[in-house]
């Protein structure tokens, strides 16, 4: 810093140090449960929360946070190359599941929300009952679709009843925070999308909401009352609001700021090279990938689809957009699942292959293949996507109209199946739900099969996929559906990005291990500010 | 006097009605729905979709939103913010101070900056200062403010760190005494300030320099002059009072300007303010606080263009009589 900084930051500071002394200004100390290191660690955020309720939350930073408040029965892991994800206990000390497999049994923790009220099976039955109120309506409840009752066998016992067996009831039981009863239950369902969550400040995680400055900081303090060996490390999370993502690497760089989360590709050597900062790489549960109008000729003739695939040279889009932080995709089971086949290779960037389809197909200098390319106005990397593939194809004869819409307008366009092609992505959490993409019982409006594909063999395999017990049962028939997608081109399978976090010089200990949670170690992170 | 100012208001109430309603008219013509935004991608079964368009009363046709908006605005009831979680009404009571608190901070800035240096210009009219200042101001007036705030960061917060690039407070400034919180707030809000203020001032500091030049060649200052008065003393006791009326008539015709252009800078700095509540909202396709927001910058503009009227007629006894005149 430098001398006129020091000199303006020397005012405020004596001033404060001043009222240290004279008594003011102490923070209220927290019972020494948890041995902890203190301090203060600073997180940037673009965005701020929406809600402080997770079944009203939209945004991702939203759900990050009150994962910190608000515990799982038991958190999600990040090792999904062998197999699913394993879990973690969090309240839940121990499950196990019935002979028949349709009941799940939850032994809970001794805990206590902050309150001092006791967290028993009533708060887990009580959350369930909201995560599936349509009331609260919320945006996860297909989650719990399966999930037919949950019974309190007594006050640390808890059990679910499913209607199947499949992989992934564990992962569905506990997604989403255990909300105090006590608490929410005064909340009548049909108000909570209208009430200020903020107010409530019960948890049961390692923090705590302290205080909130809407679009400005929010600051987490550490529960005093948090499980065994959930305690955080440091005294204080604060959360720093700023919408730009430039300010927010400025701030990093002066040490203001520990850590920035989704820094854009383009920056990242740039803060790389900076004294005290270091780059978090991780997978980032997500792929971009153009979708062709099935419905539509001439986008209904895989060949095409195919032959335009070819066309496009998406191990230059991944150098020169992402900057290689990413892969081209083969498909969309991502790289880092273990449902995906290693042994299937993206479709090859061959020009040559593809002019001679586009040739069979009759187009030619005379009678180009022409079409619109679309995406959403704002997101950059995605607009130069659009811009590459039309320089690509042009080399093909093919004529690209690039075309931004607004995110409201762009996803009415592509759900009435009003366009050509579209640059979008899909990010997984917890589960893979590939029934609603590419089913052809998923068309708008009853799914998310946009791109109108239908193949009687991929149904099949989908419906071989929900049927299977096991994840092993269901495994051939996640690689064989690969497989289909990648011979039909549905979509040209784009990228996997990889995402990047920077942490500051007071940062210490940044893990991130759980692509779907980047928070998930929070308590573990610490800060010599 | 009085009567001017219920003209004011009465011919106000057209454009307080006016611009929500194009508002409102402008985002229910864009295409798409609000409840596809609500739930992204996520596919849900079709009862969640209808709760969540009752909930937020999306499942009513457009006019009957807009007339119940209205009903409820009136008894000061703006609805709830789907992106923020809570009232519209405390959205806005927590941005409308930061606005304010640096809306004033620009202003005196302005006025300050604009003093000093037409005085500097007059000086020695058409010398080097005065022509130097005149291509400096002339680029700060024509720089886009957005350009200027982020140069304005990379110099005096990045390369040169003397002031903070964002946010209104320093860590833990919640915990201080209240003086040393506001010097922690002047000096969070001085960089936005100056930024939001520069064009505005030199402006104001080509008109001031006419105004001294015209002065400057009166019979009172050269009556100054002949007394002994120092050319300090002249300029500014004597030729900067006589000149400054206009100045403070143009200020008081800026605060609209300093509200509505807060927005850039506000976004820009990070600063918790209603322009960046504003954007975001619009951006979130939050209406309630759109339409709370651009009623709230409407009521600013014109209180603000008021002032300024009034500001003329009290400093002009002609427009004064101009107004009271019957028409």
């Amino acid at each position: 810093m430098s001398a006129a900084g020091l000199a303006f930051r020397a005012i405020p500071l004596a001033l404060a140090v001043a009222a240290a002394g004279a008594g003011c200004g102490r923070q209220d100390a927290a019972p020494a449960a948890v041995p902890a290191a203190g301090g203060t660690f600073v997180i940037g955020s673009t965005s701020d929360v929406d809600a402080w309720n997770e079944y009203i939350a939209q945004q991702n930073v939203s759900v990050n946070l009150l994962r910190r408040i608000y515990l799982r029965l038991a958190q999600e892991q990040g090792d999904t190359r062998e197999h699913p994800p394993s879990f973690e206990p969090l309240l839940a000390s121990s499950w196990s599941f019935s002979p028949d497999g349709l009941t799940l049994t939850f032994s809970l923790r001794e805990a206590t929300w902050s309150d001092g009220v006791p967290l028993g099976a009533g708060d887990v039955r009580f959350t369930w009952t909201a995560q599936t109120s349509p009331e609260v309506a919320w945006t996860g409840a297909t989650f719990k679709e399966h999930i037919k009752d949950v019974a309190v066998i007594d006050p640390h016992t808890v059990a679910f009843r499913f209607d199947r067996v499949y992989p992934e009831m564990l992962a569905d039981a506990v997604e989403g925070g255990i909300v105090p009863e006590h608490v929410f239950g005064k909340v009548p369902f049909k108000d909570w999308r209208t009430h200020d969550w903020s107010a409530e400040r019960v948890g049961s995680g390692p923090f705590l909401l302290q205080s909130w400055r809407p679009g400005d900081e929010i600051v987490l303090g550490r529960n005093p009352r948090a499980l065994p060996g959930q305690g955080p490390r440091v005294d204080r999370v604060v959360v720093r609001i700023v919408p730009d993502v430039g300010n927010l690497e400025t701030q990093l760089l002066a040490g203001a700021v520990d850590l920035v989360d989704g820094v854009p590709p383009q920056d990242a050597k740039r803060l790389q090279a900076a004294p005290g900062v270091a780059l978090v790489l991780y997978d980032n549960p997500m792929f971009d990938y153009i979708g062709w109008n099935a419905a539509k000729k001439p986008f209904d003739d895989k060949d095409l689809r195919r032959a335009l695939t070819l066309g496009i040279d998406r191990q230059a889009i991944v150098l020169d957009l992402l900057y290689g932080y990413g892969r081209v995709s083969s498909g969309p089971l991502l790289s880092s699942w273990w449902a995906a086949d290693p042994t299937l290779a993206p479709l090859p960037y061959d020009p040559k292959e593809a002019a001679r389809i586009l040739a069979a197909k009759g187009y030619d200098a005379g009678h180009p293949l022409a079409f619109e390319l679309t995406t959403n106005a704002g997101n950059r990397v995605r607009e130069g996507v659009t811009i590459k593939v039309q320089e690509q194809l042009s080399r093909l004869g093919v004529r690209v109209t690039p075309r931004t819409y607004e995110m409201k307008a762009f996803r009415e366009r592509n759900t009435a199946g009003q366009y050509d092609a579209y640059v979008a992505g899909w990010r997984f959490s917890g589960k893979l739900d590939l029934k609603s993409i590419f089913g052809s019982g998923s068309m708008p409006p009853h799914g998310m099969n946009v791109v109108a594909y239908r193949s009687a063999e991929a149904d099949r395999l989908l419906e071989a996929i929900g049927q299977a017990a096991d994840w092993k049962g269901a495994k051939p028939a996640y690689a064989e559906l690969a497989r289909r997608l990648s011979d039909d081109q549905p979509y040209t399978f784009l990228y996997e990005g990889r995402r990047i976090a920077a942490t500051g010089r007071n940062a210490r200990d940044v893990t991130i291990d759980v692509p779907s949670d980047p928070l998930a170690r929070l308590e573990r992170f610490g800060a010599s500010r | 006097m009085l009567k001017v100012v219920l003209r004011r208001l009465l011919a106000a109430v057209p454009l307080v009605l006016g611009v929500p309603t194009l508002t409102f008219v402008l985002v229910e013509a864009a295409p798409g729905r609000m409840v596809d935004v609500l739930l992204g991608d996520r596919p849900v079964p079709p009862e969640v979709r209808r709760h969540l368009e009752a909930a937020y009363g999306l499942d009513r046709p457009p006019l009957t939103r807009y007339l119940l908006w209205v009903e409820h605005a009136a008894t000061l009831d703006f609805g709830w913010s789907v992106s923020r979680g809570r009232p519209v009404a405390r959205v806005l009571a927590d941005a409308l101070p930061a606005t304010v608190g640096l809306a004033a901070l620009a202003l005196a800035l302005q006025v300050g900056f604009a003093v000093a240096l037409g005085a500097l210009h007059a000086m020695r009219p058409r010398g080097l200062l005065d022509r130097a200042l005149g291509v400096a101001g002339l680029a700060i007036a024509s720089i886009p403010t957005f350009w200027l705030g982020l140069m304005a960061i990379l110099l005096l917060s990045a390369a040169v760190p003397v002031f903070p690039p964002s946010s209104s407070h320093s860590l833990g400034a919640d915990l201080w005494p209240w003086p040393a919180r506001a010097a922690d707030a002047l000096w969070h809000a001085a960089l936005p300030a100056l930024v939001l203020s520069a064009g505005a001032s030199a402006v104001l500091a080509r008109f001031l320099r006419a105004g001294l030049l015209r002065s400057l060649g009166e019979d009172f200052v050269r009556a100054a002059r002949a007394r002994g008065a120092s050319p300090a003393r002249v300029l500014v006791r004597h030729a900067l009072r006589a000149s400054i009326g206009p100045v403070l008539t143009l200020t008081g015709l800026s605060l609209p300007l300093l509200v509505s252009g807060s927005l850039v800078v506000e976004v820009v700095f990070g600063w918790p303010g209603m322009g960046r509540t504003t954007y975001e909202a619009i951006l979130g396709q939050d209406l309630p606080v759109a339409l709370a927001a651009v009623l709230l910058s409407t009521l600013l503009v014109i209180a603000g263009n008021l002032l300024a009227d009034l500001a003329l007629a009290w400093a002009d006894p002609r427009v004064r009589a101009d107004a009271g005149a019957p028409r």
